[in-house]
Protein backbone atom coordinates (compact mmCIF):
# COMPACT_ATOMS: atom_id res chain seq x y z
CA UNK A 1 0.00 0.00 0.00
CA UNK A 2 1.27 3.43 -0.91
CA UNK A 3 2.11 5.80 1.92
CA UNK A 4 -0.34 8.71 1.87
CA UNK A 5 1.76 11.00 4.04
CA UNK A 6 5.08 11.84 2.51
CA UNK A 7 7.83 14.07 3.78
CA UNK A 8 10.75 16.04 2.42
CA UNK A 9 13.00 15.78 5.46
CA UNK A 10 15.95 14.35 3.54
CA UNK A 11 15.79 17.09 0.91
CA UNK A 12 15.37 19.82 3.52
CA UNK A 13 18.40 18.52 5.41
CA UNK A 14 20.57 18.84 2.35
CA UNK A 15 19.18 22.28 1.58
CA UNK A 16 20.15 23.36 5.09
CA UNK A 17 23.90 22.96 4.81
CA UNK A 18 23.80 19.18 4.51
CA UNK A 19 22.55 18.85 8.05
CA UNK A 20 23.23 15.34 9.37
CA UNK A 21 20.56 13.06 10.78
CA UNK A 22 22.39 13.30 14.09
CA UNK A 23 22.11 17.10 14.11
CA UNK A 24 18.42 17.05 13.25
CA UNK A 25 17.83 14.42 15.93
CA UNK A 26 19.58 16.59 18.51
CA UNK A 27 17.59 19.67 17.55
CA UNK A 28 14.25 17.88 17.69
CA UNK A 29 14.97 15.77 20.79
CA UNK A 30 14.66 12.32 19.23
CA UNK A 31 17.08 9.53 18.36
CA UNK A 32 18.85 9.31 15.02
CA UNK A 33 16.97 6.05 14.40
CA UNK A 34 13.71 7.96 14.57
CA UNK A 35 14.92 10.37 11.88
CA UNK A 36 15.95 7.35 9.77
CA UNK A 37 12.49 5.82 10.22
CA UNK A 38 10.83 9.13 9.33
CA UNK A 39 12.88 9.59 6.17
CA UNK A 40 12.15 6.04 5.11
CA UNK A 41 8.41 6.76 5.63
CA UNK A 42 8.25 3.92 8.13
CA UNK A 43 7.07 6.06 10.99
CA UNK A 44 4.59 8.91 11.15
CA UNK A 45 5.51 11.53 13.74
CA UNK A 46 3.21 13.09 16.30
CA UNK A 47 1.91 16.55 15.48
CA UNK A 48 4.30 18.01 18.05
CA UNK A 49 7.37 16.39 16.49
CA UNK A 50 6.18 17.37 13.02
CA UNK A 51 6.01 21.01 14.13
CA UNK A 52 9.43 20.77 15.78
CA UNK A 53 10.95 19.48 12.53
CA UNK A 54 9.30 22.24 10.51
CA UNK A 55 10.54 24.79 13.06
CA UNK A 56 14.14 23.53 12.75
CA UNK A 57 14.03 24.09 8.98
CA UNK A 58 12.15 27.37 9.37
CA UNK A 59 9.34 26.30 7.05
CA UNK A 60 5.62 25.59 7.35
CA UNK A 61 4.36 22.15 8.30
CA UNK A 62 2.96 21.48 4.85
CA UNK A 63 6.35 22.23 3.33
CA UNK A 64 7.73 19.21 5.19
CA UNK A 65 4.76 16.84 5.18
CA UNK A 66 2.34 16.33 2.33
CA UNK A 67 -0.88 14.38 2.38
CA UNK A 68 -1.76 12.75 -0.91
CA UNK A 69 -5.48 12.31 -1.65
CA UNK B 1 21.68 -1.70 15.94
CA UNK B 2 19.49 0.69 17.95
CA UNK B 3 19.82 1.08 21.71
CA UNK B 4 16.45 -0.66 22.22
CA UNK B 5 17.70 -3.60 20.16
CA UNK B 6 20.94 -3.74 22.19
CA UNK B 7 18.94 -3.90 25.42
CA UNK B 8 16.61 -6.55 23.96
CA UNK B 9 19.57 -8.70 22.82
CA UNK B 10 21.09 -8.47 26.32
CA UNK B 11 17.75 -9.47 27.78
CA UNK B 12 17.44 -12.44 25.41
CA UNK B 13 20.96 -13.58 26.35
CA UNK B 14 20.05 -13.56 30.06
CA UNK B 15 16.78 -15.38 29.35
CA UNK B 16 18.63 -18.04 27.38
CA UNK B 17 21.14 -18.34 30.21
CA UNK B 18 18.23 -18.82 32.61
CA UNK B 19 16.99 -21.83 30.67
CA UNK B 20 20.49 -23.34 30.62
CA UNK B 21 20.96 -22.67 34.36
CA UNK B 22 17.62 -24.19 35.34
CA UNK B 23 18.16 -27.17 33.03
CA UNK B 24 21.61 -27.78 34.50
CA UNK B 25 20.35 -27.34 38.08
CA UNK B 26 17.51 -29.78 37.47
CA UNK B 27 19.81 -32.31 35.83
CA UNK B 28 22.12 -32.15 38.85
CA UNK B 29 19.59 -32.02 41.70
CA UNK B 30 16.37 -33.46 40.22
CA UNK B 31 14.65 -30.91 42.43
CA UNK B 32 12.20 -28.48 40.87
CA UNK B 33 12.34 -26.00 43.78
CA UNK B 34 16.14 -25.84 43.75
CA UNK B 35 16.10 -25.32 39.98
CA UNK B 36 13.59 -22.53 40.39
CA UNK B 37 15.75 -20.88 43.03
CA UNK B 38 18.68 -20.87 40.66
CA UNK B 39 16.40 -19.15 38.17
CA UNK B 40 15.59 -16.55 40.82
CA UNK B 41 19.25 -16.02 41.59
CA UNK B 42 20.03 -15.64 37.92
CA UNK B 43 17.11 -13.23 37.57
CA UNK B 44 18.59 -11.11 40.33
CA UNK B 45 22.02 -11.08 38.70
CA UNK B 46 20.31 -10.35 35.38
CA UNK B 47 18.61 -7.28 36.87
CA UNK B 48 21.99 -6.06 38.10
CA UNK B 49 23.68 -6.69 34.78
CA UNK B 50 21.04 -5.33 32.44
CA UNK B 51 20.99 -1.59 32.21
CA UNK B 52 19.75 0.62 29.40
CA UNK B 53 22.21 1.39 26.67
CA UNK B 54 22.85 5.08 27.12
CA UNK B 55 22.85 6.50 23.65
CA UNK B 56 24.13 9.94 22.77
CA UNK B 57 20.61 11.14 22.10
CA UNK B 58 18.23 11.88 23.71
CA UNK B 59 19.71 11.70 27.19
CA UNK B 60 18.04 9.38 29.64
CA UNK B 61 17.26 11.76 32.45
CA UNK B 62 14.27 11.70 34.75
CA UNK B 63 12.21 14.88 34.75
CA UNK B 64 12.87 15.70 38.41
CA UNK B 65 15.86 13.80 39.71
CA UNK B 66 16.47 15.59 43.00
CA UNK B 67 18.53 14.15 45.83
CA UNK B 68 15.68 13.12 48.18
CA UNK B 69 14.06 10.96 45.52
CA UNK B 70 17.42 9.49 44.56
CA UNK B 71 17.95 8.47 48.20
CA UNK B 72 14.51 6.91 48.45
CA UNK B 73 15.11 4.99 45.24
CA UNK B 74 18.42 3.59 46.52
CA UNK B 75 16.76 2.58 49.82
CA UNK B 76 13.89 0.82 48.04
CA UNK B 77 16.36 -1.03 45.80
CA UNK B 78 18.35 -2.17 48.83
CA UNK B 79 15.20 -3.36 50.64
CA UNK B 80 14.07 -5.20 47.52
CA UNK B 81 17.52 -6.80 47.24
CA UNK B 82 17.47 -7.88 50.90
CA UNK B 83 14.00 -9.46 50.60
CA UNK B 84 14.99 -11.23 47.40
CA UNK B 85 18.26 -12.42 48.92
CA UNK B 86 16.59 -13.79 52.06
CA UNK B 87 13.95 -15.63 50.02
CA UNK B 88 16.62 -17.07 47.76
CA UNK B 89 18.86 -17.91 50.68
CA UNK B 90 16.10 -19.75 52.47
CA UNK B 91 15.33 -21.94 49.50
CA UNK B 92 18.86 -22.37 48.19
CA UNK B 93 20.29 -23.57 51.47
CA UNK B 94 18.10 -25.98 53.37
CA UNK B 95 14.37 -25.29 53.41
CA UNK B 96 12.14 -27.29 53.34
CA UNK B 97 14.37 -30.27 53.95
CA UNK B 98 16.21 -29.15 57.08
CA UNK B 99 14.48 -25.92 58.05
CA UNK B 100 15.96 -22.48 57.59
CA UNK B 101 19.75 -22.27 57.81
CA UNK B 102 20.20 -18.77 59.15
CA UNK B 103 23.97 -18.38 58.76
CA UNK B 104 24.18 -19.04 55.00
CA UNK B 105 20.93 -17.11 54.47
CA UNK B 106 22.34 -14.02 56.19
CA UNK B 107 25.66 -14.46 54.39
CA UNK B 108 23.82 -14.61 51.07
CA UNK B 109 21.79 -11.51 51.98
CA UNK B 110 24.94 -9.55 52.89
CA UNK B 111 26.63 -10.67 49.67
CA UNK B 112 23.61 -9.61 47.58
CA UNK B 113 23.43 -6.25 49.35
CA UNK B 114 27.13 -5.65 48.68
CA UNK B 115 26.62 -6.39 44.98
CA UNK B 116 23.61 -4.06 44.91
CA UNK B 117 25.54 -1.30 46.71
CA UNK B 118 28.52 -1.70 44.39
CA UNK B 119 26.22 -1.35 41.36
CA UNK B 120 23.88 1.24 42.85
CA UNK B 121 24.43 3.79 40.07
CA UNK B 122 23.72 1.27 37.33
CA UNK B 123 20.67 -0.07 39.15
CA UNK B 124 19.32 3.43 39.69
CA UNK B 125 19.68 4.12 36.00
CA UNK B 126 17.83 0.91 35.28
CA UNK B 127 14.95 1.69 37.58
CA UNK B 128 14.38 5.35 37.03
CA UNK B 129 12.18 6.30 34.15
CA UNK B 130 14.42 6.81 31.14
CA UNK B 131 13.53 9.40 28.60
CA UNK B 132 12.77 7.65 25.36
CA UNK B 133 11.54 9.47 22.32
CA UNK B 134 8.01 9.02 21.00
CA UNK B 135 8.90 6.30 18.47
CA UNK B 136 10.81 4.29 21.07
CA UNK B 137 7.89 4.56 23.49
CA UNK B 138 5.55 3.33 20.76
CA UNK B 139 7.86 0.38 20.07
CA UNK B 140 7.91 -0.51 23.78
CA UNK B 141 4.15 -0.13 24.10
CA UNK B 142 3.51 -2.38 21.08
CA UNK B 143 6.00 -4.97 22.35
CA UNK B 144 4.32 -5.01 25.78
CA UNK B 145 0.92 -5.40 24.14
CA UNK B 146 2.10 -8.32 21.96
CA UNK B 147 3.88 -10.09 24.83
CA UNK B 148 0.92 -9.78 27.19
CA UNK B 149 -1.47 -10.89 24.44
CA UNK B 150 0.57 -14.01 23.76
CA UNK B 151 0.91 -14.64 27.50
CA UNK B 152 -2.86 -14.59 28.08
CA UNK B 153 -3.51 -16.85 25.07
CA UNK B 154 -0.88 -19.30 26.35
CA UNK B 155 -2.33 -19.01 29.87
CA UNK B 156 -5.84 -19.82 28.64
CA UNK B 157 -4.67 -22.75 26.52
CA UNK B 158 -2.58 -24.11 29.38
CA UNK B 159 -5.56 -23.77 31.73
CA UNK B 160 -7.73 -25.80 29.36
CA UNK B 161 -5.08 -28.51 28.83
CA UNK B 162 -4.21 -28.75 32.55
CA UNK B 163 -7.92 -28.86 33.42
CA UNK B 164 -8.62 -31.69 30.98
CA UNK B 165 -5.57 -33.65 32.19
CA UNK B 166 -6.40 -33.27 35.88
CA UNK B 167 -10.10 -34.06 35.30
CA UNK B 168 -9.22 -37.28 33.53
CA UNK B 169 -6.90 -38.09 36.50
CA UNK B 170 -4.08 -38.88 34.10
CA UNK B 171 -1.83 -36.23 35.57
CA UNK B 172 -1.27 -34.76 38.99
CA UNK B 173 0.62 -31.49 39.32
CA UNK B 174 3.07 -31.36 42.24
CA UNK B 175 3.00 -28.21 44.40
CA UNK B 176 6.29 -26.89 43.04
CA UNK B 177 4.87 -26.83 39.54
CA UNK B 178 2.72 -23.81 40.35
CA UNK B 179 5.77 -21.70 41.19
CA UNK B 180 7.43 -23.03 38.05
CA UNK B 181 4.43 -21.98 35.98
CA UNK B 182 4.81 -18.39 37.22
CA UNK B 183 8.49 -18.46 36.23
CA UNK B 184 7.66 -19.83 32.78
CA UNK B 185 4.97 -17.16 32.36
CA UNK B 186 7.40 -14.37 33.21
CA UNK B 187 10.02 -15.92 30.95
CA UNK B 188 7.52 -16.03 28.08
CA UNK B 189 6.47 -12.41 28.56
CA UNK B 190 10.08 -11.16 28.68
CA UNK B 191 11.18 -13.28 25.70
CA UNK B 192 8.29 -12.23 23.45
CA UNK B 193 8.78 -8.61 24.51
CA UNK B 194 12.49 -8.66 23.59
CA UNK B 195 11.82 -10.33 20.23
CA UNK B 196 9.00 -7.88 19.46
CA UNK B 197 11.31 -4.93 20.20
CA UNK B 198 14.05 -6.32 17.93
CA UNK B 199 11.62 -6.97 15.07
CA UNK B 200 9.95 -3.56 15.33
CA UNK B 201 13.27 -1.74 15.48
CA UNK B 202 14.25 -3.21 12.13
CA UNK B 203 12.28 -0.41 10.46
CA UNK B 204 14.59 2.10 12.08
CA UNK B 205 17.63 0.31 10.67
CA UNK B 206 20.50 2.04 9.00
Amino acid sequence: MKNRIENKIRRLRFEHGEMTQEELAGKTGVTRQTIIALEAQKYYPSLELAFRIAHVFGVRLEDVFQYEE
Amino acid sequence: MTRLQKDAVKELAVLLLAVIAVGTAYALTHNLIHSLCWLGLLGFLGILAMFPTVGPEPEMKPEDDFSLRRGQKTLSILIFTAVWAVLQGVYLTAYPKNGIAWTPTLAFAVFALLIAWRNRKVIRLRYRMPKYDEREMLVQKNAARVSLGIFWVAFALWGVVAGILSDSRTWHLPGATYAFQVAIGLWLVKTVYAIAVILQERRAGE
